[in-house]
């Protein structure tokens, strides 16, 4: 039974617990009229339900819904009693100023939240203050009473059917829910709801007008709100001006407790619909028991608070089954920490380290030593394992298997907190600073000195870090913040964060990716000075270059298992490619070259595309069935460039023309709709929808082909799926599949089904294979083949220079954001194309 | 993505700038209005007026720094307030006893909050809102048909007594609460800690953070802070009624908001809370001088919360454009 079946399941079961329990201690509780009372008082937050369920799906929240209410009421009322208090002129305009009224509101709370991006908590919350001071204004603090009966009927009518009462707000209630489930299910509201909750970026590079849609939840909201004003209002046949009051907040109960998450993405409307049920069920049954309203609160507290306990329970009662490992050697970390205060010089252990993540491994069974005073170098090409495996030193990740151990001392490393102990610094490749704090902060965070073990001894750290900036000559003042730090500053305040930890193992995971030629050599010296001091340094690096200048060992991982140790004084560059790339090295990004006649017309072409601080002007042409390379260091312009041909960016300047005619790119959804797709480089947070399946991440690029009318046909999505699960060889169990299931390559191809699915005639690849198998890399290779004999044209991105070369009919290089080289694929060479990415480097 | 980045004018600066612009301009209006309003008697008034509200923002400063949210503050507020109230009262009066019960009744509550969203790994706002409604179930379970008044003079002093004779106990009491405050967020490892939590947790734990105790403490600082804020309101009033909290918790956060305080976390300070407090405080407090009735004073009061937000958004707008990213 899947997870969100068996939460109905329970959630019934509780709502009949309770009816049972009320029935036995009231009297007449087991009568029909009891289903009347209950959706008579629960009709209103039913209805609100809906929309704020749709609200948090995307991510926000609506604290204003109840304030709305009270302020379309007295509106309407004082609208309505002057139009005609008596005539149907006066409760149509009652009515129709009530849905206006909360309408407005709901799309000034979606212009604040969708399109100005304001905290939806903090613009809802605002927004509730002024309603209800406007109310107040509106009302006079009295109640407004209505004498219009056409508009009292709306909200007090009932019709005997068989022994049961049904009252109007049935009329209300019912549609709405029967709609709002149809519209989810069958219309593509559904996907792009769940779309733009579970990775709003992502659905934003699909086309989907993320801010937009937002905006449309609000709206949506605002409407119902008019609708339970309505019911309010014709119901106690008079506007409150503190009707309302605390309503938002029982709507979020019963959305939650319905299990939608209040981070988005996650939720349904049955699910809400239970909700509200088992809300209206205790409230119901506790009004009539005549007991405090005390345990009203009480039990409607703990509802909230055990739902969601309860979803937590059974997901980590899950993972306790999948636990196992047991370490070999009992670990001493305190004899450890004593040998280290004894010896001067330590050695790290690593044996038969095992990892995997969600069942795929990542390493296997990894032994490794590394010894003070020399430098190790740990290298492997993007998805070897190298951060993985820093990160189990460092004590981020856990290992499944092995143990780690120093100087022969089995040790625990079970966070960061105990690797610092242990004397081991790490400077992560992503950095760990906080922007917020300056840099001597940030120097001794989590390792601050203090006076009397309570305050902070500020000059003291202040003094010390500006001891380690002078010594990697980093002159600015240490009060500066992080934040206002260029990259590369910010890299040496990761080194003398690490130089201030008292470590004897300095682990450095691309240290040099960030910084100038002129701070690597500062670096370089106090590299060789820890060395000289006896420290241990672990040091990652793709630059070859720096290998055989500073290190003294070197370690070869590929696809999380461990290849060789050398000595870097007895090899070779050749050798260590060899290792890291493997046998295919050749034959994974080789492709069978068409040659295309350059007199053809360019199926696409730019002219002086340029944004600020970004890239230079440039401008570049791309022909049917060619492969054209971006290449450079990252951060060189060339996703940048991509980004502004796609729309996620907007240019500066520049001009494109598209098979001859020029073309305005202001969206992706623009520039899906003139053919020209993007797969994004990073996966994660601009590709995949996590937690939707395949099949909906498949189609979300071009939502038309699924549709029957203007329907969803799930044939037809499932054929869609069908198609490219063959073409691509996705691995996959169904179509329903989350896709955050699948591995890398797998997660890959689906993006790249996606765009291809809507037939481009330009596609631009952003690193395709960054971070997947080497059996997932060739696929996706001898797909790019076989779209440019189909006479697509294709821009590839890639860090990587065998895949720029073995794939790229041209090659476009680029250095500090301008176009510093030009080469044909036949004769380029990897040291032409480093020599122009160099260039113009400081 | 780029890995430039290009001068940008430091925002907090600016925004504490246009803070204090807008909080002088609000002055002037106030002095046009209503000649008195420099008069010191008057300005002490303010603060005096907005002390509990003022502590209350300070705490929330503190969660929201963390990237986290209590809704409960209100409501606790007022549980804390009624419940140690009746317990002081029935107990002989002793002003000592309401003092303490304040503060350790709010450290309850905050723990609460600290373990449910700690350990048990709930949102904050999720945990927050479940002990809203508690809070709220509680109170109406202590003050259930009771009618009590606070006679005990010391809680006569704290409420309205002044200290010298001139300066209020309250705004005394704000202004002591806004240095412990300013101590314990500048100054200890906490403080450090409650940036880093907001601005990048996981970063924070690769430092060596141990995220969830420090995140704990946090929400036990606001509650504490919330128990102060309670002794205040209630020794002010004098009385216990179940509506004491009222629209503190929208007022709280609103000052930290308005004085530069993120809601996604990792931003705020303690001197822009006390001026975003003098603002509301100011704006009400001209307000009723230029005699606007008070309904109509709470409707100005959201729109002025409105229109700060919305400034502050496109504030922020404006200068991802200017700094090339979108």
């Amino acid at each position: 039974m899947s997870a969100q079946a068996m939460r109905y399941w329970i959630l019934l079961g509780i709502v009949a617990v309770f009816f049972a329990v009320f029935s036995f201690t009231i009297n007449n509780f087991a009568s029909p009229m009891t289903v009347t009372n209950l959706i008579r008082q629960s009709a209103v937050f039913t209805i609100l339900s809906i929309g704020m369920t749709l609200v948090i799906i995307v991510g926000g929240i609506d604290l204003s819904v109840g304030a709305n209410i009270a302020l379309s009421g007295a509106v309407a009322a004082v609208i309505m009693n002057a139009v005609g208090p008596e005539s149907a002129g006066g409760a149509l305009a009652g009515i129709l100023a009530s849905v206006l009224v909360s309408t407005a509101i709901g799309a000034v709370n979606g212009i604040l939240c969708g399109y100005l991006g304001i905290s939806a908590f903090m613009a809802t919350l605002a927004m509730q203050t002024f309603c209800k001071g406007l109310t107040l204004m509106v009302t006079n603090s009295t109640r407004i009473v209505i004498t219009n009966s056409y508009y009292k009927w709306l909200g007090n009518a009932q019709w005997k059917l068989g022994g049961l009462v049904i009252p109007s707000s049935v009329v209300f209630l019912v549609p709405f829910i029967i709609l709002c489930l149809w519209c989810v299910k069958k219309l593509t509201f559904g996907i792009r709801l769940y779309a733009v909750g579970g990775n709003a970026r992502a659905a934003h590079a699909s086309g989907i007008n993320s801010k937009g849609f937002i905006f449309l939840t609000y709206v949506i909201t605002g409407f119902l709100c008019g609708i339970a004003t309505i019911l309010t209002v014709g119901r106690a046949s008079s506007a409150q001006p503190l009707a309302g009051e605390g309503l938002e907040f029982t709507v979020i109960t019963a959305v939650v407790l319905g299990g939608t998450s209040l981070l988005g993405g996650v939720g349904t409307i049955a699910g809400t619909f239970l909700g509200c049920l088992l809300m209206g069920t205790i409230t119901l049954g506790i009004n009539m028991i005549n007991i405090s309203v005390f345990w009203n609160y009480i039990i409607k507290g703990l509802c909230v608070l055990g739902a969601v306990l309860a979803d937590q329970t059974v997901a980590s009662a899950r993972s306790l089954f999948r636990k196992k490992e047991k370490p070999l050697l009992a670990a001493d970390n305190e004899k450890a920490l004593a040998a280290i205060r004894e010896n001067d010089r330590h050695v790290l252990e690593l044996s038969h380290i095992d990892k995997s993540f969600s069942g795929i491994p990542v390493l296997k069974d990894i032994s490794l030593k590394i010894e003070g005073g020399r430098v190790h170098a740990l290298m492997g090409e993007n998805g070897a394992g190298k951060s993985t495996l820093i990160k189990i030193i460092s004590g981020i990740y856990q290992k499944d298997g092995g143990t780690l151990s120093i100087d022969g001392i089995p040790v625990d490393i079970h966070s960061a907190a105990d690797s610092q102990k242990l004397g081991i610094a790490v400077i992560y490749q992503e950095f760990a600073l906080i922007p917020e704090l300056n840099i001597a902060q940030n120097a001794f965070l989590g390792k601050e000195k203090r006076k009397w073990n309570l305050f902070l001894s500020v000059p003291e750290m202040e003094k010390e870090t500006g001891k380690y900036m002078d010594l990697l000559h980093l002159r600015t003042s240490v009060t500066r913040k992080v934040r206002d730090l260029s990259v590369s500053q910010q890299q040496m305040v990761e080194i003398a964060k690490a130089m201030g930890s008292d470590s004897w193992l300095v682990v450095m995971d691309e240290p040099t990716s960030a910084i100038t030629d002129a701070d690597k050599e500062e670096l370089f010296k106090v590299i060789r000075e820890m060395k000289a001091a006896g420290m241990a340094i672990v040091y990652v690096s793709h630059r070859m270059g720096e290998i055989f200048e500073i290190c003294d060992d070197v370690t070869v991982l590929r696809d999380g298992e461990y290849i060789a140790t050398k000595k870097v004084s007895e090899t070779t560059e050749q050798e260590l490619t060899r290792l890291m790339v493997g046998r295919e090295v050749n034959d994974v990004f080789l492709r069978e070259k068409v040659s295309v006649d350059q007199a053809e017309e360019p199926v696409f072409k730019v002219e002086n595309l340029s944004r600020r601080g970004a890239f230079d002007p440039i401008s570049f042409e791309v022909r049917a069935g060619e492969v054209l390379g971006l290449s450079g260091l990252m951060g060189a312009g060339r996703t940048e460039i991509a980004r502004c041909i796609f729309g996620l960016d907007r240019p500066d300047s520049g001009r494109m023309w598209l098979n001859g005619q020029e073309i305005h790119i202001t969206s992706p959804k623009k520039a899906l709709s003139q053919g020209i797709c993007y797969v994004s480089e990073d996966r994660r947070r601009e590709g995949i929808i996590p937690l939707r399946s395949l099949k909906e991440n498949i189609c979300l690029a071009d939502l038309s082909q699924i549709l029957k009318g203007f329907v969803v046909d799930e044939g037809k999505q499932e054929a869609l799926y069908e198609e490219y699960q063959q073409k691509f060889r996705i691995k996959a169990v169904s179509g329903e599949q989350p896709i955050e299931r699948l591995s890398g390559g797998n997660q890959q191809k689906c993006c790249l089904a996606r765009m291809l699915a809507c037939r481009p005639t330009l596609l631009i690849l952003d690193e395709p294979t960054r971070g997947i198998d080497v059996g997932a890399k060739k696929e996706i290779h001898q797909l790019i083949e076989k779209m440019a004999k189909e006479h697509m044209a294709i821009i590839l991105i890639s860090s990587e220079l065998p895949e720029i070369l073995g794939a790229c009919d041209r090659i476009l290089v680029l250095s500090e954001g301008s176009l510093t080289g030009t080469f044909q694929g036949s004769e380029a060479t990897e040291e032409g194309i480093m020599e122009c990415a160099f260039a113009g480097q400081s | 993505m780029s890995d430039r980045k290009n001068g940008v004018l430091r925002k907090p600066d600016l925004n504490r700038m246009i803070n204090i612009g807008i909080l002088a301009a609000l002055m002037c209006v106030a002095t046009i209005s209503n000649r008195s309003f420099l008069s010191p008697g008057n300005l002490l008034g303010v603060l005096e007026q907005n002390a509990a509200k003022g502590v209350m923002a300070l705490g929330a400063t503190f969660v929201l720094i963390t990237g986290g949210i209590d809704l409960s503050m209100g409501n606790g507020l007022t549980m804390i307030a009624v419940v140690s109230s009746i317990l002081h009262v029935s107990t002989g009066n002793r002003a000592w006893l309401l003092v303490a019960l304040c503060v350790l009744i709010g450290s309850v509550l905050g723990s609460v909050n600290g373990f449910l969203i700690t350990k048990c790994r709930l949102l904050p706002f999720v945990a927050t809102l479940g002990m809203m409604t508690i809070a709220e179930g509680i109170t109406h379970w202590a003050s259930e048909g009771k009618i009590m008044f606070l006679s005990s003079p010391a809680v006569s002093y704290i409420g309205r007594g002044k200290v010298f004779g001139v300066l209020p106990f309250q705004t005394v009491a704000f202004l002591f609460m806004a240095a412990l405050a300013a101590v314990i967020l500048y100054r200890t490892r906490l403080g450090t800690a409650t940036y880093a939590l907001g601005s990048n947790e996981a970063a924070a734990a690769c430092c060596g953070i141990n995220t969830s105790r420090q995140k704990f403490k946090i929400y036990v600082l606001n509650g504490m802070f919330i128990g102060v804020a309670a002794l205040l309101t209630v020794s002010r009033v004098g009385q216990i009624s179940p509506n004491l909290g009222g629209d503190s918790m929208m007022d709280a956060i609103a000052a930290a908001v308005i004085g530069g305080t993120s809601t996604m976390g990792g931003r705020g300070t303690i001197g822009g809370t006390i001026i975003g407090t003098l603002i509301i405080g100011v704006l009400i407090n001209a307000l009723t001088f230029m005699e606007v009735p008070v309904n109509a004073q709470s409707a100005i009061k959201g729109l002025v919360i409105l229109i700060a937000i919305v400034v502050d958004a496109l504030f922020t707008l404006f200068q991802k454009r200017k700094s090339g990213k979108d």
